[in-house]
């Protein structure tokens, strides 16, 4: 995932990268899509139940991201409204230079199946400290934040992969 | 920012089932002690069940979250939450 590229969100993706305190920047450092169907999941319904994430990530994605309308969606699908949004979001694109960024297990089998590019939050600050977006200790508090919500071993694989980059790096 | 409004809840239907004389014993001291009714106390059980079945899906990669969270008429936030509450890891692996 190079700077530039285009990343597609789906809701499990913004969350957790709003825990890790992290969504800003990536917000920042990227071309960030939010289908609206992903915005209701993340935001809307977040709200309607007085959860505190959803305030923050409702002002991230209003002054940083771009929200793509896609019409209703109805969930016949073996996903989600939002994850099939974004799903379709990409097929729109052409697939070009677009991640999508979800941590769901389910879905993320079945993007490598049909050879959709994924990316999970803990590699996104991974990669971000590898480009020097971020320093390695910012990277590293963001895993902590994250660390309740991803599995063990995906944890330890990215704490190595964030120990792992050049001491010498300074954030952007 | 507006997005159109979400389906209406789920329909609810009556479903016959025939449960143990014993099952219904604990479940009306259940719902003594909670001051409610015996029908809530199974409803209450059965969604429990349910929720705990669907996150552990999730777990292992046979549901999606959103997908869980349609089923369950529950938000994101609280799949997360029913998987901490469980025990339950979720991500990728």
């Amino acid at each position: 995932m190079a700077a530039g590229n285009t990343l597609i969100f789906d809701a499990d993706g913004l969350i957790k990268l709003n825990r890790a305190g992290i969504l800003l920047t990536v917000a920042q450092a990227y071309r960030c899509i939010v289908p609206s169907e992903v915005y209701y999941e993340a935001v809307t319904a977040g709200l309607a139940m007085h959860h505190p994430d959803a305030t923050d990530i409702d002002a991230i994605i209003s002054s940083e991201m771009e929200i793509w309308p896609e019409p209703m969606v109805t969930s016949e699908s073996m996903f989600g409204a939002g994850e099939t949004a974004a799903l379709n979001l990409f097929h729109q694109m052409g697939g070009r230079m677009a991640n999508i960024i979800s941590d769901d297990r389910n879905f993320r089998i079945h993007l490598t199946g049909i050879g959709c590019p994924s990316i999970v939050p803990s590699d996104v600050i991974v990669r971000m400290a590898q480009l020097k977006l971020i320093t390695k200790e910012r990277a590293l508090d963001a895993l902590v934040k994250l660390r309740p919500h991803i599995r063990m071993s995906r944890f330890i694989a990215s704490v190595d992969g964030v120990e792992a980059v050049n001491d010498h790096s300074t954030e952007a | 920012m507006t997005t159109q409004p979400r389906p209406n809840k789920p329909k609810t239907v009556p479903v016959p089932i025939r449960l143990s004389e014993m099952l219904l014993e604990l479940a009306d001291l259940h719902s003594t002690e909670h001051r409610i009714n015996r029908t809530d106390t199974l409803r209450q059980w059965m969604y429990q069940a349910a929720e705990r079945y669907a996150v552990s899906l999730v777990s292992e990669g046979r549901l999606s979250i959103g997908k869980a969270s349609e089923l369950l008429d529950v938000t994101y936030y609280d799949i997360y939450h029913i998987a901490e509450k469980n025990g339950i890891e979720l991500g990728s692996e």
